[in-house]
């Protein structure tokens, strides 16, 4: 079962002007393959949540086209999709008990009595919720709650399960708990899924592949290593992890690498576009924990100096922020426990891998 | 709107229709309730139009012009427009009291004053008007026995308000108690933290916060004051005259419809701009939606002395409502109300043996309208708010539009509408049914609206996605979540198809008759004890479906809900 | 599917539509007589006769504007009860046929239309009703005459319909125009005003006032003052010497009436000897029309009331300037 957004858009009147229009949805395209689980990652607001709505049919989009298997149900009403959701907020129907909550969708579907008794208790011990059958929702906590939804969801066997944040309501343990948890069932019973979330952590650890989107729009698709390492833009770098970016004028092109001069410094980067030039700016992007750093003994060809102005120590890590001549860097370097500290004002020569360092071309808006 | 947003708006108009065209069932619902909005509501006023602006056939406004010429009838608009506004305020304050009280003062004797806060929901027609005079004529247990007052005029505007602010703060308070219970008392928690005195914070923050739930209660009384026909019909007098009245006097005792028509359309005017700046400007004020659950509501809101002066006002105001239905009780045992007050059962007696029948069609027509005005109007707020059809909120605003049309207007307009073939219906009680069920949706729908407002969509969502239908949804998830506001609705409603007797006094016959027309034709006729009696059974008789009701409802759907009458 | 929804649909639509019509051959009337006393009267008609009755009550101005819409296809055969006046306009919409019944004969002119389009049955005349115990405080005996209620003694304490609203306060004005003549009359309610402590909207409201102690005298149409004495408040029941009016409602066989025959029967049966003996009997409180007719206990003799004259055809075409004279004259007039 496959899903597909053919170009969709969806434009919403604007309540605070009238006659004023929102495109939450601008031109979207995408796939999700049989059994694949796909993320939609981007800020509140992105139209990420519209674009899932469109697909579970709670909003018909105002162009394009939506298939699911290879059929077109743009225009069929929700209850006949065959997908199901799990909402943000779980959308348990508190007047049931969890054991009715969960019968619901097999009952629509005109289940017997005897296959539904049966498959909700299968169902339930699968989530590890069995012996809870007759309680009331109210009487459940969150993570309990969280299962019950999920077990509602997938007991139709859906065409595809749709995740609306799911987990943000958890708190950070218990939802790290829950992202292993869902992948482990979404693995095991290969249903397609689509899964919404603003947390990138999340999205990395869960997806397979990760769909970014801003202000409407498909930023960029790809495996999650992928998008770490090369954003195809600057947004989709801000957004998916911590980045710092430098800037630098290329010097030469050659076929497999770029020599750039960044700061009277030469580096030597592997090319991953073609549409940069000589003599053009790029935007060099380095990630944090590539940054290496050491106390300045003399100066060495191919590394910088800077000057540490605050260290932030964080167990695990140590963040550093330091001033290169004016141009404040971030640099996170693991295991402070073993390496040690450095402190404040401390003089520091630093160097990362060029490998690692990812170009996009300079823009000075920011949009990349 | 540019030509882009008439495209665009047409453009998702085919597609939710597209849309509904896979949901047959809706569409047929939709469509079904289109056309008994169109009917029952609009087609009546529309007939009630024609006949004023079409007196002999052709168009003119001759009847406009000669009712305006007159100077008794711009006196009777003045004085309705004035009483509406006298009342509204007077009734709106007595109401923000109670509302404040009960809810921000742990004085003694709650309970008690919660019921006297309530109570005069149910208030009989006339009989109210009576025992009013009773207390404050001339010969009134208060003004004369107690306040030794000679010659206290009743009649006018006095008495009116005095009946009319009984009446009705009961619907401001319920309003305000809601305001004020959502509210919390965290933010007067937050504003004394600040430092603000009690004063302050009650004027700073209470206040301005309540500010659009006063404004609603406002025009809200302002209409119900407008429409009333029971009190100012005895208590008004010649030298008073109000519309309401005038509408019924021109019909009834003029024998002139279309004047009667045209006068309707008159009283229309106010009320209907009430209405809609209640609706698209006070509602767009509001900034609390009612959104989570009431949370304890501060009790340090206002110094032990300050509570007690509320508790007195609150008291007093509590006393009179009482004493108020004391006297009908007493009306009701007596020899001759007012005049003779030996113990009898006599008018029970005789209310049993003569209006046995139309105690029998009230419950008849109040049992069938007001559950039917109950699922109409959560079936409406569940598609105005939860569905996306064209005419949505056409259907919204039609359904509602009942509500600030005064019961004579109605009342003559179903006569107008209902009385030739295909649409005979005068006489049946098909015609009473359709009136209090249009009149009473909207009590239905402001309810049903309110429920669903506190229902998180995405619980409906969860079934539709499940493979639900809409309507199954609504049966299955929505109306059981919805039993608080259904209730209420259904309590409300039934309250008034018992009570009510502008529109239906044009609409009663000798195969059907209702309590309230009872009510009226025994105070025309001199048996003012009967009619007393008749008023005490029209209680009992709500409270006990109140109660019914209540374990109906808790049997039907298993599910606990917080009882919000009584 | 859902059935639940289908049916309830099914129920909504099965209660909107109308009952259909009930087995005919009966007398259909369209009563304006209140329905207790119809319903009295019409079971003796039957009782007497055999023929059956069916009827729905509907107020004078209700009645007439059914009858109209119903022209082409008269529902009904009688008009029931309400002042002759309104019968009056009932043949001048020409909804109504003529039917001069032999009894007829016996009444007087004032109680039957020359050609036969109406007859009335019963009447009622206007009255004082005066609370004792209130006037007892007062120190005045009950009003005599309308020159009685000038008194100081009376100074707010009186009521009376409004000519504006109500025919019976209508009656009052037109029967004191024919009285004093029409300038006399009002400079007469002039100096009335300061007694009257309102005018009603109702015709039926001064006699409630007057029984609680309201009002110490109401003025009306008399069948509520004596259910109101029966009831047993203390009020006694006067007729001003000078003069009063009186309403004698009426019947009229509808135009077109399926059933005119029977129809005639009930004209025949009303104003027959039995039939007006049924008014007493039955406590109605009306007068009988008939001058051998019976009276009840504790009514004056009819000849005994000094009623006007009263011209209902007459009144009603003065109707609208009286009554817009008696609102700019009497109404605005500062008490």
């Amino acid at each position: 079962m496959s899903v597909v957004l053919e170009n969709v858009t969806k434009v919403f009147e604007d309540g605070q002007r009238p006659g004023g229009h929102v495109r939450a949805v601008d031109g979207v395209s995408l796939e999700v393959s049989d059994g694949e689980l796909v993320t939609l990652l981007g800020p509140s607001g992105c139209g990420k949540t519209t674009a899932l709505r469109i697909i579970a049919g709670f909003e018909t989009p105002t162009a394009g086209r939506v298939l699911i298997d290879g059929q077109d149900v743009s225009r069929l009403p929700p209850h006949a999709r065959n997908t199901a959701m799990v909402f943000q907020s779980y959308a348990i129907f508190p007047h049931l008990t969890v054991s009715q909550n969960v019968a619901f969708g097999l009952q629509m579907r005109g289940a017997s009595k005897d296959e539904i008794a049966s498959r909700v208790q299968a169902i339930l011990e699968l989530v590890g919720l069995a012996g809870l059958q007759h309680r009331s929702p109210e009487q459940l906590s969150g993570g309990q709650q969280q299962r019950v939804a999920l077990a509602r969801a997938i007991i139709t066997e859906p065409r595809v399960l749709l995740f609306d944040e799911p987990l943000s309501n958890l708190d950070a343990k218990l939802r790290e708990q829950m992202r292993g948890e869902v992948r482990k069932l979404q693995r095991r019973l290969a249903i397609t899924s689509l899964y919404v979330t603003h947390d990138q952590a999340e999205a990395m650890a869960l997806s397979d592949r990760i769909i970014v989107m801003n202000a409407g729009r498909v930023q960029q698709a790809g495996a999650p290593l992928e998008i770490y390492a090369r954003p195809a833009n600057r947004f989709v770098a801000d957004f998916i992890g911590r980045v710092n970016f430098l800037h630098g004028q290329v010097r030469e092109v050659g076929p497999d690498r770029i020599r750039l001069d960044v700061r009277g410094r030469s580096l030597e980067v592997p090319v991953q576009r073609a549409d940069l030039r000589v003599g053009a700016v790029a935007s060099l992007l380095v990630r944090p924990e590539t940054i290496r750093l050491a106390p300045v003994q003399g100066t060495g060809p191919g590394t910088f100096v800077g000057t540490v102005r605050r260290v932030t120590y964080l167990g695990p890590t140590a963040e550093y922020e330091i001033d290169w001549d004016g141009t404040p860097l971030l640099a996170v370097s693991g295991s402070p426990l073993e390496h040690g500290l450095l402190s404040e004002g401390a003089r520091v020569a630093f160097d990362f891998p060029a490998a690692t360092v990812h170009l996009l071309p300079h823009a000075p808006d920011g949009t990349g | 709107m540019g030509i882009q947003s008439v495209a665009r708006w047409w453009d998702q108009s085919v597609r939710d229709l597209r849309r509904l065209r896979d949901e047959p069932l809706l569409l047929v619902a939709i469509a079904a309730l289109f056309g008994l909005l169109l009917l029952f509501i609009l087609y009546p006023l529309a007939r009630v139009l024609t006949v004023s602006l079409f007196p002999d056939g052709a168009f003119s406004l001759r009847l406009y012009g000669q009712l305006l010429g007159s100077w008794f009838i711009r006196q009777a608009f003045l004085n309705s427009v004035a009483m509406g506004i006298l009342t509204a305020v007077g009734g709106t304050a007595i109401g923000f009291l109670f509302a404040f009280t009960l809810t921000r003062t742990d004085i003694p004797g709650k309970s008690l004053l919660t019921l006297a806060a309530i109570l005069p929901i149910i208030s009989p027609p006339f009989v109210s008007a009576l025992a009013i005079i009773l207390l404050f004529g001339n010969n009134g247990l208060i003004t004369r026995q107690l306040l030794g007052l000679q010659e206290f005029a009743i009649y006018g505007m006095r008495g009116l308000l005095l009946a009319q602010v009984l009446t009705f703060f009961p619907v401001a308070y319920l309003t305000l108690r809601g305001v004020l219970e959502s509210l919390g008392g965290s933010l007067e928690d937050a504003a004394m933290n600040l430092g603000a005195t009690r004063w302050k914070a009650f004027r700073r923050v209470t206040l301005p916060l309540c500010l659009p739930g006063i404004a609603s209660a406002l025009l809200v009384l302002f209409i119900e004051s407008i429409a009333d026909f029971g009190n100012p019909l005895i208590l008004g007098g010649s030298g008073f005259p109000v519309l309401s009245v005038q509408v019924y006097l021109q019909v009834t005792g003029m024998y002139d419809l279309p004047g009667g028509a045209a006068l309707a359309v008159i009283l229309l005017v106010p009320s209907v701009i009430a209405f809609l700046v209640q609706r698209y400007w006070v509602s767009r004020k509001r900034y609390v939606t009612v959104s989570g659950k009431p949370t304890r509501a501060v009790i340090r809101a206002a110094s032990p002395g300050v509570q007690w002066l509320l508790f007195a006002a609150c008291g007093a105001v509590a006393l009179f409502v009482l004493l108020f239905y004391a006297t009908i009780l007493v009306g009701a045992f007596s020899r001759a109300w007012g005049a003779d007050h030996t113990p009898t059962w006599r008018n029970f007696g005789y209310v049993l043996g003569v209006g046995a029948q139309a105690i029998q069609d009230t419950l008849i027509v109040a049992v069938t309208a007001s559950p039917l005005a109950g699922f109409l109007g959560m079936a409406i707020a569940f598609l105005a708010i939860r569905r996306r059809f064209p005419g949505r909120r056409a259907l919204e605003f039609i359904s509602i539009l009942n509500f600030a049309v005064p019961g004579t207007v109605i009342g003559i307009g179903y006569i107008l509408a209902f009385n030739q073939r295909p649409l005979l219906l005068t006489g049946t009680a098909t015609i009473l049914i359709a009136n209090f069920l249009f009149r009473y949706i909207p009590v239905g729908i402001q309810s049903g609206m309110a429920g669903l407002r506190q229902i998180d969509p995405a619980i409906e969502e969860a079934a539709t996605n499940l493979g639900a239908s809409t309507p199954v949804t609504f049966r299955r998830i929505t109306l059981p979540l919805l039993v608080p506001a259904f209730f209420s609705g259904l309590v409300f409603s039934f309250v008034r198809a018992m009570t009510a007797i502008s529109a239906a006094i044009f609409l009663v016959s000798a195969d059907w008759n209702l309590m309230t027309v009872q009510i009226l034709s025994q105070t025309e006729a001199g048996r003012l004890g009967a009619a007393a009696a008749f008023s005490v059974l029209l209680i009992l008789i709500i409270l006990a479906a109140i109660g019914t009701i209540r374990l109906i409802l808790g049997q039907f759907f298993e599910y606990r809900y917080q009882a919000t009458f009584g | 599917m859902s059935h639940g929804w289908l049916r309830y649909a099914i129920l909504v639509l099965s209660l909107l539509v109308p009952v259909a019509g009930r087995a005919q051959e009966r007398l259909v009337v369209y009563s304006s007589v209140d329905e207790e006393n119809a319903k009295k009267l019409l079971d003796a008609f039957s009782k007497a006769t055999g023929v059956k009755v069916r009827f729905t009550f509907l107020s004078s101005g209700p009645a007439v504007a059914r009858i109209e819409a119903e022209k082409g296809n008269p529902q009904a055969d009688v008009w029931y009860g309400a002042p002759s006046e309104n019968h009056v306009v009932l043949k001048e919409k020409g909804l109504s046929q003529p039917y001069l019944s032999q009894g007829a004969r016996d009444l007087a002119a004032k109680f039957k239309d020359p050609e036969g389009y109406w007859t009335s049955f019963y009447m009622n005349p206007l009255g004082f009703a005066s609370n004792l115990k209130v006037l007892e405080q007062r120190k005045t005996p009950p009003p005599a005459s309308w020159a009685d209620l000038l008194k100081p003694e009376f100074r707010a304490q009186v009521q009376a319909p409004s000519p504006q609203t109500s025919g019976t306060g209508y009656n009052m004005v037109a029967a004191l125009v024919l009285i004093m003549g029409e300038d006399k009359a009002f400079e007469y309610l002039k100096k009335l005003n300061p007694s009257i402590q309102t005018y009603t909207q109702s015709g039926t409201a001064p006699s409630k006032a007057a029984a609680i102690g309201q009002a110490g005298v109401g003025i009306q149409f008399t069948p509520a003052f004596l259910q109101l004495i029966e009831e047993g408040y203390p009020l006694k029941i006067t007729f001003p010497r000078e003069g009063v009016g009186f309403e004698a409602p009426a019947i009229s066989i509808l135009r077109g009436a399926p059933h005119a025959d029977l129809a005639k029967k009930l004209v025949d049966w009303s104003i027959s000897l039995p039939g007006q003996a049924v008014l007493t009997d039955a406590r109605t409180y009306f007068f009988p029309v008939h001058p051998k007719a019976k009276l009840a206990k504790g009514l004056p003799a009819f000849d005994e009331i000094p009623t006007v004259n009263y011209d209902a055809i007459w009144a009603g075409k003065e109707k609208k300037r009286l009554v817009d004279r008696w609102i700019n004259e009497i109404l605005r007039a500062p008490k």
